[in-house]
């Protein structure tokens, strides 16, 4: 009995008007986005190589280890082409210093700052925005459209319960939206792999498959909606509004009145506060080193010369302008004074900085929690988790960015650079190489150089550049997150549960006449 | 006519779902009061700070006419009051601009923004009305004419001496009234809580705005339901009419502006930052050969020979550095109103952006404060040439890499710190807050859509079968 239901079910619906129209719509809308954003993601990976390239070729350049900032970049992931979540505009880029933890990645692979006010359109929103009303579409007139015509009555005329009839209708109008969903979604990966050529690895296709799955339970979720609407109210035109207006609270006006009031409710403290601490302590710092340096100095007999370096060249020629072994003396001092000071306040800026950012993280789990009932905000989490688009993955790659900072740090340190070494730190010239006579010399041909206009990177010889191994390489990869992906789609699924029991509960008190 | 309307005022206020949408639409109309009450002041207060801070900073400087015109200050814009109407993004878009009498850096956002929030689209005025009102017209109107067809009412109406033409303008005048009664009751509760909130500052710029936004707002909802009724009357069953509004009304909210997102995204190619710097680089190498080379080193005179060449040398490179980031921000600025333009397809989208223009905020507001500070700029760098002009012992080399690394290059007098030209005296000026301009085009356009639909529904309604 169950099956000749819902074959009958699924028969009625496929060739309703509503569903010809799901096809058509979910199709193009999602053929369209993926089309574009599958290009705007291989622009984006090409942009990311080049970058990639580029200062790996830099980086194999220098030859004082003063001079290493080494660029890490943050690689945009295939899957952002079905999701682009908050990360897109979010910067790709850390250079790692010295005197900086990083906060926030600079520069995007994008670039424009002012999209970041347009919410974008990929199949995500699709899903959440079409999927979901044709959801409503597909059931509002499953109970109460038979009673008005009459056809209830004959149903259970024949010997079958209430709940074959309810689970019948609520799996048929499932799996006739689970067509449309899966044909698109087969479609787009087609797409990608075909049109675009891109490739995807084995845990992707874990990620996908889960991803259609949601889709697929975040349409079953209206579906149930959509009955239980029909079955709490006698008329389908008055279930259609109802479900239609839940639908409006739930998907558009939760997730943005949620954002708003937490802004609302939970205020951040003011971004001023840590740029006047950025300000203070850099003159603070700089007075201290000032300060220490002159002791020292007079300590040391070593006579204060003007240490005016000259920009834009490299670290070996830093002392050469001077051209005097005292100047290089106090450059050494210089660097043995300064190093752990700005490196602390480096720590203490983080330390400020990482204050705020839980702060936010507070105010966006609150505005979780104030959506907590709305679908859309549970199937938006567990794609952007899925495709490595949300707010977390970036937290890692700053993470993994400030924990390789502290890795270059610690072995320069091991080294000895800031303390007993530190002349080796701006200098690859043995410690008894560096009389005033030979820097005389070479100041003399530094001019000569810059006289014919030739680089001044690496300008005294062909020296060569420092061991890869100096620098310890960096690696982050944009992973699926199947543990954050899990709790939003397990929410999804209880929803699709108890609404579907909601609704079986009221119609078992339905009047069939 | 008259009582054709009146009948459907009275259903139309009666009815269940238009009780239900209309409670969600005065929800929502309550929440943006307090959202943005809430926003306003926060942004209001951190405006003061960076301001006090700046009046602070420039009276320590004041002793020197070099560290005054040298001091890099945080210009923050002013918060727009109206936001409340049309958001536009205004807690992600740059608000913080570092300038001095010789250039500006590029803008920042130091709002209080959360970039861990998701992304979706404000609750201001344009997204209630754009979005969830032209949804309540829908609910309330498609079944105008097909459900009367159904009810058998139809036939009843039309054996009574009335003309199709007033059957059509009873059915929209009544259900207009119907979702103007509801647009003037929310808006009123909104605008009082802001007053209320001391978020709204009732002056006649602020009021006119709000007259013009309405207006929009009318004219945006007036052609959903013409829409409505077009359809309403084109189909036998009101359930399919339904499905094919429910459609349209996707394309108009969603599909329209996210299509022209992507089309503007592809069309305008912004260069990437690094390229940005690459050019900056040899564009100064390709100037650095034209110039004698020993003019560039700085002894710490600043009466030595060639440090004219000095002078001019920073001043072109400043020039190439501003023009290249300015090159950058104005095609994303030409990028973005791409998106404002190509969404105009949809009534949506042309009220979403014509409010925006409107209250000044969005793209509109942010290309405007750009222009702004650019002119600031100008003034300074005017007001430092001439008061150095009157300092007889300076070297007269006005110029400066920005961050003040050369000293005493002019004149070190210290300055009446009344005569400074402020950023304020701009933002009041210029009325940032609410613009005066009309938007002509998009209420033509809109007029015109609504013309074009109101004819298509009624001819739909004159050779509709009512049996």
């Amino acid at each position: 009995m169950f099956y000749h239901l819902f074959s009958k079910e699924v028969r009625e619906l496929l060739m309703t008007f509503r569903f010809g129209a799901a096809l058509i719509t979910t199709f193009v809308l999602i053929a369209l986005s993926v089309i574009v954003l599958g290009d705007d993601y291989l622009r984006r990976r090409s942009e990311y190589n080049r970058l990639a390239d580029l200062y790996a070729q830099e980086a194999a350049e220098v030859y004082v280890p003063s001079l290493i900032s080494p660029q890490l970049h943050r690689p945009p992931s295939p899957l952002s082409i079905f999701a682009e979540g908050d990360t897109k505009h979010l910067g790709n880029t850390v250079g790692i210093s010295r005197w900086q933890v990083p906060v926030h990645a600079a520069g995007s692979l994008t670039d424009n700052m002012l999209l970041k006010a347009y919410p974008s359109f990929d199949l995500m929103t699709v899903f959440i925005l079409v999927v979901s009303v044709f959801g409503v579409l597909f059931s509002y007139d499953s109970l109460s459209g038979e009673r008005e015509r009459g056809i209830l009555k004959q149903i259970f005329s024949n010997p079958v319960s209430r709940g074959t009839v309810y689970v019948a209708k609520f799996a048929a109008a499932s799996a006739v939206l689970a067509i449309p969903v899966a044909i698109s979604f087969l479609a787009s990966l087609l797409i990608i792999s075909f049109y675009h050529g891109i490739g995807f690895t084995g845990p992707m296709w874990t990620a996908l498959a889960l991803m259609l799955f949601s889709g697929l339970v975040c349409g079953a979720v209206f579906v149930a909606l959509g009955i239980a609407c029909s079955a709490l109210v006698r008329r389908s035109s008055v279930a259609l509004v109802l479900s239609l207006f839940l639908l409006a609270t739930l998907v558009l006006f939760m997730p943005s009145a949620a954002n708003g009031l937490s802004g609302y409710f939970i205020p951040l403290k003011p971004r001023s506060e840590v740029d006047m601490f950025v300000e203070k302590s850099l003159s603070e710092v700089r007075e201290e080193v000032n300060r220490r340096l002159a002791e020292e100095l007079q300590r040391l007999g070593i006579a204060r010369g003007d240490s005016s370096m000259i920009g834009n060249t490299s670290g070996e020629s830093l002392y050469l302008f001077d051209g005097n072994a005292a100047a290089f003396a106090q450059y050494v001092q210089r660097v043995i004074i300064s190093e752990p000071r700005y490196q602390k306040r480096a720590d203490d800026i983080w330390n400020l900085e990482h204050s705020h950012w839980e702060a936010k993280t507070r105010q966006a789990e609150f505005s979780a929690v104030l959506s907590l009932v709305s679908p859309a905000g549970h199937l938006r989490r567990a794609f952007t988790a899925l495709a490595g688009t949300d707010f977390e993955t970036y937290g890692k790659f700053m993470e993994a960015a400030r924990l390789f900072r502290q890795q270059l740090l610690r072995s320069f340190r091991a080294r000895g650079y800031f303390d007993r070494n530190a002349w080796e730190f701006i200098s690859r010239r043995k410690k008894d190489e560096i009389t005033e006579e030979k820097y005389r010399a070479r100041g003399v041909k530094y001019i000569e150089r810059m006289q014919r206009r030739e680089p001044l990177t690496n300008w005294e010889g062909n020296w060569d550049p420092l061991p890869t191994s100096m620098i310890p390489t960096f690696r982050f990869e944009v992973e699926p997150d199947f543990e954050t992906a899990l709790q939003p789609i397990s929410i999804l699924s209880l929803m699709a549960i108890l609404l579907c029991l909601c609704g079986f509960l009221a119609f078992l008190r339905m009047d069939v006449r | 006519m008259i009582n054709i309307a009146r009948n459907q005022i009275r259903m139309g206020l009666k009815d269940a779902k238009f009780l239900f949408m209309a409670m969600l639409v005065l929800i929502a109309f309550v929440v943006n009061g307090f959202i943005y009450s809430g926003s306003y002041h926060i942004a209001r207060e951190d405006y003061e700070r960076s301001q006090r801070k700046t009046e602070q900073d420039l009276e320590a400087s004041s002793s020197s006419l070099l560290d005054v015109t040298n001091y890099m200050q945080t210009a923050v814009r002013p918060p727009s009051p109206l936001s409340f109407i049309a958001d536009g993004g205004s807690a992600q878009l740059p608000n913080s601009w570092q300038v001095n009498a010789f250039m500006y850096r590029n803008p920042e956002n130091k709002a209080r923004s959360n970039e861990q929030l998701p992304i979706v689209i404000p609750l201001d005025w344009s997204f209630i009305i754009g979005t969830l009102m032209s949804l309540l017209t829908i609910l309330i109107s498609y079944e105008a004419v097909s459900g009367e067809k159904r009810d058998g009412t139809l036939r009843l109406l039309l054996s009574n001496p009335v003309s199709r033409m007033q059957l059509f303008l009873g059915k929209y005048l009544g259900l207009l009234s119907v979702l103007l009664i509801t647009l003037a009751t929310c808006a009123a509760v909104s605008i009082t809580i802001l007053i209320t909130q001391g978020a709204l500052p009732l002056t006649a710029d602020v009021a006119a705005s709000i007259g013009w936004a309405l207006l929009l707002a009318c004219l945006c909802l007036s052609f959903f339901l013409l829409l409505s009724i077009a359809v309403s009357s084109l189909v036998v069953t009101p359930a399919i009419g339904l499905v094919i509004l429910i459609i349209a009304w996707i394309l108009a909210v969603a599909a329209v502006p996210g299509a022209a997102r992507m089309v503007a995204e592809q069309s305008v190619k912004i260069p990437a930052i690094y390229e940005v710097t690459r050019e900056i680089e040899a564009r100064t190498e390709a100037m650095q050969r034209g110039m004698p080379l020993n003019s560039l080193n700085w002894d710490g005179n600043p009466f030595a020979e060639g440090m004219r060449n000095r002078t001019e040398y920073c001043r072109r490179r400043i020039a190439i550095i501003e023009e290249a980031w300015d090159k950058m921000i104005y095609e994303q600025i030409r990028q973005a109103r791409l998106i404002n333009f190509l969404s105009y397809v949809s009534p949506t989208g042309l009220i979403n952006s014509a409010l925006q223009d409107i209250c000044e905020t969005g793209i509109s507001g942010f290309e405007k404060t750009m222009d702004l500070v650019g002119r600031y700029q100008d003034q300074l760098h005017d007001f430092t040439l001439a008061v150095d002009k009157l300092d007889a012992e300076s070297p007269h080399l006005v110029y400066t890499w920005g961050d003040g690394t050369d000293p005493g290059v002019y004149s070190t007098k210290p300055v009446d710190l009344s005569t400074i030209p402020r950023i304020q005296a701009l933002w009041r000026s210029s009325g940032l807050s609410a613009s005066q301009a009309v938007p002509w085009l998009q209420l033509i356009l809109l007029a015109a859509a609504n013309l074009q639909m109101a004819v298509m529904a009624f001819f739909a309604l004159l050779r509709y079968d009512p049996r």
